[in-house]
């Protein structure tokens, strides 16, 4: 166990240094900032007072940016190794696959939730020099958030196993959000299809990740109140699970996978 | 350490690719504290036999022993050192922050890897550029700090891929100096190469690889007269006669 | 340390240059391929100019986020502002016709869905609600955007104005929206009514003004239909608007003149 351990803080060292040395994070700060700072000064129509439009912008680029570090960070788990040969000395050590694969991605969702904590540091500065308040749902918002960062960078490594880079990204990305936007929708579309495509679009509806279930932006912006605590429990629940098995997949993949 | 004096048994080993054998009926051995020289043309098994003795193959039939157990072990791979031919290392760690993350995965505490570290970084040659991000080393400075990442572990067998590749003269002689020092230590060695010269300076033993089997296998002071070249004398009339 | 400089400068050199060409790229666009490209060019701003062809619906998706905003974050799957906007539009609305996140679905899923449940839990809040009060400012950015998005966006124009002028009671920030909407639209009969309903009910006795801008509207609304094809129902209707505000006028008028009389 203190082996594993480790091994474990070895490796999510390594991705810290990793994220925050490849200056990712900086450019999509000042990006955001770019983006952010004129919005903040507009006074449409020359009427003052409006914020909600603020906070909703900025939770998207932080759901955004957070996606973009998710994915990038699990895309670059396996491939740069083998691509560097270092997966050689590193399969060399006292660490079998399993544990590897368990420990770079204790890594990477770490590194990414540094990133996202970062991110919401920013967010919160950014309404308190608004002077704004925050609801009590924030705290729920934020774990929500992490959760699915964690599905991200889950989906994404296990993606790198399997395809290219530049394809896992993109399909990564086409899943995570698409299913963020329209993945409640997919009974009503399967209502209008043929008996195939939807059985299809329910299977996807059923297997894919639930992106949007994680996303609490409008209950924040508008101040809905806090979810359920049963509501939130499932949703991690779901997270969890999700994750095992898409961590388990990757552990086949990683072992069939000749080096 | 195993109490058995073979380090390495290999009997019978073969490994296929898609119907194609890359190793074929293999038997080596390596006893403690011996030098070997794995020789070889490009393509003759070297690298699959090596990635077999390290546990990142499995042999399709024959047996592969390391210190006395299963080289897929991660108790049996934590006395075993591994230099590959040419790793790009983590480009945004430095070479010390490198040691200190194979010092993790090997399991060994901070204070014990700083210690190493330090004189290893020594020994390679590295200590003035220990801090200076891998991605500004050169070829020959990477490959020390391969050396370097093989030792931390302070293996009982030591296991080099090419590790002369892209060595300059002074490093490759600094490097002989490290491998004989090593070898004084009782260290187990084996290491493929191309480098004749180096391996017979450097061997107790050497065996020929062609097309998958082993072709010649024997203590170099048999062959060892007048330098160099015969090794590599023996070398070409092996390969000659295993047409 | 000097690396993240380097690429912080690199940065900003690169968005500087990029927003260097889109300025020249716009500026250069409008004079030269103005005859060309009439529908690049019809709308003005920067915004309008680079959605191009899709600034229609750019703008109708920032209505839709008004709309989702009036409803406390729901979208509705219905535009009920729009309705208010309408200038000839005064009904206040229900939600008969509307679905939100609660009953999506519900009708459709015989059998339990667990994400169903989910979604419906955490994508929706437990009480229908609308903003009101000081909360409707929060609209304004998005019918700004929409607006800015495509300037001839008439329906975004009258919401908004109707928001300033009946939600928020602001007459000075209605009689802004409009005299801005007017300024892209000059001629267009709903805005001029808007422009005349703000003047006629803000109580300073300026009928004068507001007559002014219903005849204009009259005439706005009648040349339109003169231009042939199938008459319009809404010009039909603002036409019809502006003329009853103008007999409530005349009607005005003449009882102050008759009382001034006696």
């Amino acid at each position: 166990m203190k082996l594993f351990a480790r091994q474990v803080c070895a490796l999510v060292k390594l991705s810290f240094v990793e994220l925050w040395r490849r200056n990712d994070i900086f450019a999509l700060v000042l990006l955001g900032l770019a983006l952010m700072v004129p919005l903040s000064m507009a006074t449409p129509f020359g009427a003052e007072g409006a914020s909600r439009y603020l906070d909703e912008m900025a939770l998207l680029l932080v759901w955004g940016f957070s996606l973009f570090i998710a994915l990038g960070t699990g895309q670059r788990l396996f491939p740069p190794e083998f691509e560097s040969r270092t997966i050689y000395p590193l399969l060399a050590k006292p660490i079998s696959r399993g544990r590897l694969l368990v420990g770079k991605y204790i890594g990477a969702v770490a590194a990414s939730w540094s990133a996202l904590a970062f991110f919401y540091v920013l967010f919160v500065a950014s309404v308190l020099l608004r002077g704004g308040t925050f609801a009590a749902e924030l705290p729920q918002a934020i774990v929500l958030h992490f959760a699915f960062v964690a599905l991200a960078v889950s989906v994404s490594l296990l993606g790198s196993l399997l395809v290219s880079a530049s394809a896992n990204l993109t399909l990564s990305a086409l899943v995570l959000v698409g299913m963020f936007f329209f993945g409640r929708r997919l009974p009503e579309y399967a209502e209008g299809l043929n008996p195939a495509l939807a059985w299809v679009v329910k299977t996807v509806y059923a297997i894919a990740p639930h992106s949007e279930f994680f996303d609490m932006r409008q209950r924040l912006v508008h101040g809905w109140g806090a979810v359920d605590g049963g509501v939130l429990v499932a949703v991690l629940a779901y997270a969890m699970w999700y994750v095992f098995v898409v961590i388990l997949l990757a552990d086949v993949v990683l072992n069939r996978k000749r080096v | 350490m195993s109490e058995c004096s073979d380090i390495v048994q290999l009997e019978g080993v073969t490994r296929a690719f898609a119907g194609t054998k890359a190793v074929d009926g293999l038997s080596l051995k390596l006893k403690a504290g011996e030098v070997m020289g794995f020789l070889g043309t490009n393509g003759a098994g070297k690298t699959t036999t090596i990635k077999m003795m390290l546990g990142l193959l499995a042999p399709t039939s024959g047996t592969v022993k390391v210190l006395g157990g299963d080289p897929s072990d991660p108790h049996v791979r934590a006395h075993i050192g591994y230099m590959p031919e040419v790793a790009t290392y983590y480009p945004y760690l430095n070479a010390r922050e490198l040691l200190a993350f194979y010092g993790g995965i090997c399991g060994l505490d901070a204070k014990t890897v700083r210690l190493r570290a330090d004189s290893l970084l020594e020994s390679v040659g590295l200590a003035d550029a220990a801090k200076r991000p891998l991605k500004t080393y050169s070829k020959g400075m990477l490959q020390r700090a391969g050396i370097a990442q093989a030792l931390l572990g302070d293996p009982d067998l030591l296991v080099l891929d090419e590790p002369f590749t892209g060595l300059d003269p002074l490093a490759r002689i600094h490097f002989r100096e490290l491998l004989r020092g090593l070898k004084e230590r009782g260290k187990t060695i084996f290491f493929s190469s191309h480098e004749l010269g180096e391996t017979e300076l450097l061997c107790d033993r050497v065996a020929i690889m062609k097309k998958g089997h082993c072709v010649y296998q024997g203590p170099v002071k048999d062959i060892a007269g007048d330098g160099a070249t015969n090794l590599e004398r023996l070398f070409l009339k092996t390969l000659e006669e295993a047409k | 340390m000097e690396k993240l400089f380097a690429n912080v400068r690199a940065f900003f050199l690169l968005c500087l240059f990029l927003g260097l060409s889109h300025v020249a790229l716009l500026s250069s666009m409008g004079p030269r391929f103005g005859e060309a490209m009439p529908q690049v060019v019809k709308g003005d701003g920067a915004l309008a100019v680079a959605f191009g062809d899709a600034r229609e619906t750019i703008s109708q998706a920032f209505v839709h986020k008004a709309d989702s905003y009036f409803h406390g974050g729901i979208d509705m799957e219905c535009d009920h502002l729009a309705e208010h906007g309408n200038a000839a539009h005064d009904d206040d609305h229900d939600h008969e016709d509307c679905h939100d996140e609660h009953d999506r679905g519900e009708a459709m899923q015989g059998a339990f869905d667990p994400w169903h449940w989910i979604n419906s839990h955490v994508r929706a809040p437990d009480v229908h609600r609308h903003l009101g009060g000081g909360e409707t400012i929060e609209l304004m950015p998005w019918f700004w955007a929409s607006v800015k998005a495509d300037p001839h966006n008439i329906d975004a124009w009258s919401t908004t104005w109707y928001i300033a002028n009946n939600m928020m009671k602001d007459k000075d920030l209605a009689l802004r929206v409009v005299t801005e909407g007017l300024e892209k639209n000059p001629d267009d009969p709903e805005l001029l009514i808007c422009r005349g309903r703000t003047i006629y009910d803000n109580g300073r006795g300026e009928f004068a003004a507001a007559r002014e801008a219903f005849s204009a509207a009259v005439a706005a609304a009648g040349r339109m239909l003169q231009r042939g094809g199938s008459p319009d129902e809404r010009i039909l209707k603002a036409r019809d608007f502006a003329q009853a505000y103008l007999d409530d006028l005349e009607k005005k008028a003449s009882m102050e003149h008759g009382s001034g009389g006696r």
